[in-house]
């Protein structure tokens, strides 16, 4: 099912306010966003801080509701049970309990998301991220590589067809990157759908198949990756669709 | 469907409250709290000693009190930061990416809640009992129902903290807000002698208050039960009032959960 579309933003957008004493300041982060997600495509999400990434990602999880537009995850509402059923969610720097062990924590969440038969599932799942040594350690002793895997495992547990990561790379030493980048393609191969955002460039080269470039809120370029072979990398492109779109002003203040 | 509807709500529930006790219970602060009532219900002994003939009064009623000074301190923390911690750690967002309804997050909280509060009186108040047989005293009239009634007392303030939680911006403010309530609400008869005995608009403020603020004086029997005085409580009263403060309370908290953004 090659070109089935697994989720779609039609003319979504996302005001927060931020409260003052007495007046509140509005800060549009989205604006008639729109696009699908097609089954089966490592699709990543390119910007710079402050673009619009991970509020993106928050309302494909189901965390934020839009203020305008429409999401659909297999037809369903993100914020319904039968969409988050289909969902993986890994935030920017996960935290876990620190007093407690990767069994454990896996073993909330499988029971969170459901599974039957979840001790068979959460082993599995360990084996997976290669965290089977250190099963019986406390959070508090993994370094930030193991936190991810474990992150990873607890997304994939109730093996969804959209995972979302965001920023899952962040912050990790190039063996770790490397770690997560495999595991990553595996998911994939396996036949889940991935949605992710990176601030690194050469990290969505290496795995993307088609990379969106988002600015203040707003798409300026689709880029696939036979793209970005001819051109010889994302890099530039990356650069000039941003400085094209460097002029908008996207803060409202109302009073 | 409806009855693997109930299944799968009821086993999330369960889940959040044993994975919440456990979180609790292994919080560093518990522990020492423990240690520290512990010690103290101890040092009672020396207070008992020291009033001769009124020592078994005066170790009850001393005990009784630290263990629920301690269990209260305890408990309002715990559920002001029950939610709040979760959405600051951002632990939150691993919870509700799933399929798991907020108000079945919530209730899995509040239960946890309420049992931890019961697990810190049983454990306090059987090492009273120790202490109490050790020195040569029988089991003090009414003391299970004493227990009882405390934790009732806290699972209501545990109730009001949750959702005061919601609607406040920090947690010191949540606890402040909350001590102030537990304190006024054990001067819920006094507030109703002022009512009888003022007018105008000093009457309308202290009925409201009198609405607002639960009282806790119909769960106070530990001040009444060695002198004979009160020694009843109307245990109807005292469970329904008990299920109106929780119950209201929750609905509000759901409300405003339902409602928020992570």
């Amino acid at each position: 099912m090659k070109n089935e579309i697994i989720a779609r933003f039609s003319n979504v957008s996302k005001i927060y306010k931020i409260k003052r004493l007495y007046s509140a300041r509005k800060s549009v982060a989205l604006k008639n966003f729109s696009f699908d997600i097609k089954r089966g495509e490592i699709i990543g999400l390119l910007g710079l801080n402050g673009a619009g990434k991970t509020t993106i990602m928050k309302l494909l999880a189901g965390l934020i509701f839009p203020d305008f537009g429409e999401i659909l995850i297999g037809g369903i509402k993100p914020i319904l049970s039968e969409a988050k059923q289909k969902i993986g969610f890994l935030p920017e720097l996960p935290y876990f309990y620190p007093h407690m062990t990767c069994l454990e924590i896996l073993t909330y969440y499988a029971k969170l998301s459901g599974l039957k038969g979840f001790k068979e599932e959460v082993n599995k799942i360990i084996e997976k991220v290669g965290l089977t040594e250190h099963v019986s350690k406390k959070i508090s002793e993994y370094s930030k590589g193991m936190m991810q895997r474990l992150g990873l495992a607890q997304a994939i547990l109730h093996e969804p067809e959209l995972l979302i990561l965001d920023e899952p790379v962040s912050g990790l030493d190039p063996l770790a990157i490397h770690e997560v980048r495999n595991l990553i393609a595996g998911i994939n191969k396996d036949g889940t759908t991935v949605f992710l955002s990176s601030h690194s460039i050469s990290e969505l080269e290496k795995i993307c198949h088609r990379v969106i470039i988002l600015s203040r809120g707003e798409i300026v370029k689709t880029v696939l990756s036979d793209a970005w072979k001819i051109a010889g990398g994302l890099e530039e492109i990356f650069i000039d669709s941003i400085k094209g779109n460097n002029d908008e002003n996207r803060l409202i203040t109302v009073h | 469907m409806v009855y693997q509807q109930t299944l799968k709500y009821i086993k999330i529930i369960l889940s959040v409250f044993q994975h919440s006790l456990k979180e609790y219970c292994k919080n560093k602060l518990f522990a020492i709290l423990i240690v520290f009532s512990l010690f103290s219900i101890y040092a009672s002994l020396l207070v008992g000693i020291m009033a001769v003939d009124q020592e078994f009064r005066v170790l009850t009623d001393f005990g009784l009190g630290l263990m629920e000074l301690m269990a209260f301190i305890y408990i309002v923390y715990m559920s002001a930061i029950a939610i709040t911690e979760e959405f600051k750690l951002k632990t939150i967002y691993l919870v509700l990416s799933r399929p798991v309804p907020k108000n079945a997050y919530l209730l899995g909280r509040i239960i946890s809640l309420f049992v931890l509060a019961a697990v810190i009186l049983l454990f306090a108040g059987s090492f009273q009992l120790i202490l109490l047989k050790f020195r040569g005293f029988a089991y003090p009239p009414l003391y299970h129902k004493i227990l009882l009634l405390i934790w009732m007392k806290l699972a209501i303030i545990s109730s009001i903290t949750i959702f005061l939680s919601f609607i406040s911006t920090s947690v010191i403010t949540t606890v402040i807000i909350s001590t102030m309530l537990w304190t006024l609400g054990h001067f819920a008869p006094e507030t109703k002698f002022l009512i009888e005995k003022t007018q105008g608009i000093s009457q309308i403020f202290l009925k409201f208050s009198y609405l607002l603020i639960p009282n806790f004086q119909l769960y106070n029997l530990k001040d009444y039960y060695d002198t004979g005085l009160n020694a009843y409580t109307d245990n109807f009263k005292a469970v329904t009032y008990l299920f109106a403060w929780v119950f209201a309370t929750f609905g509000f908290s759901a409300f405003i959960f339902e409602k928020k953004e992570s």
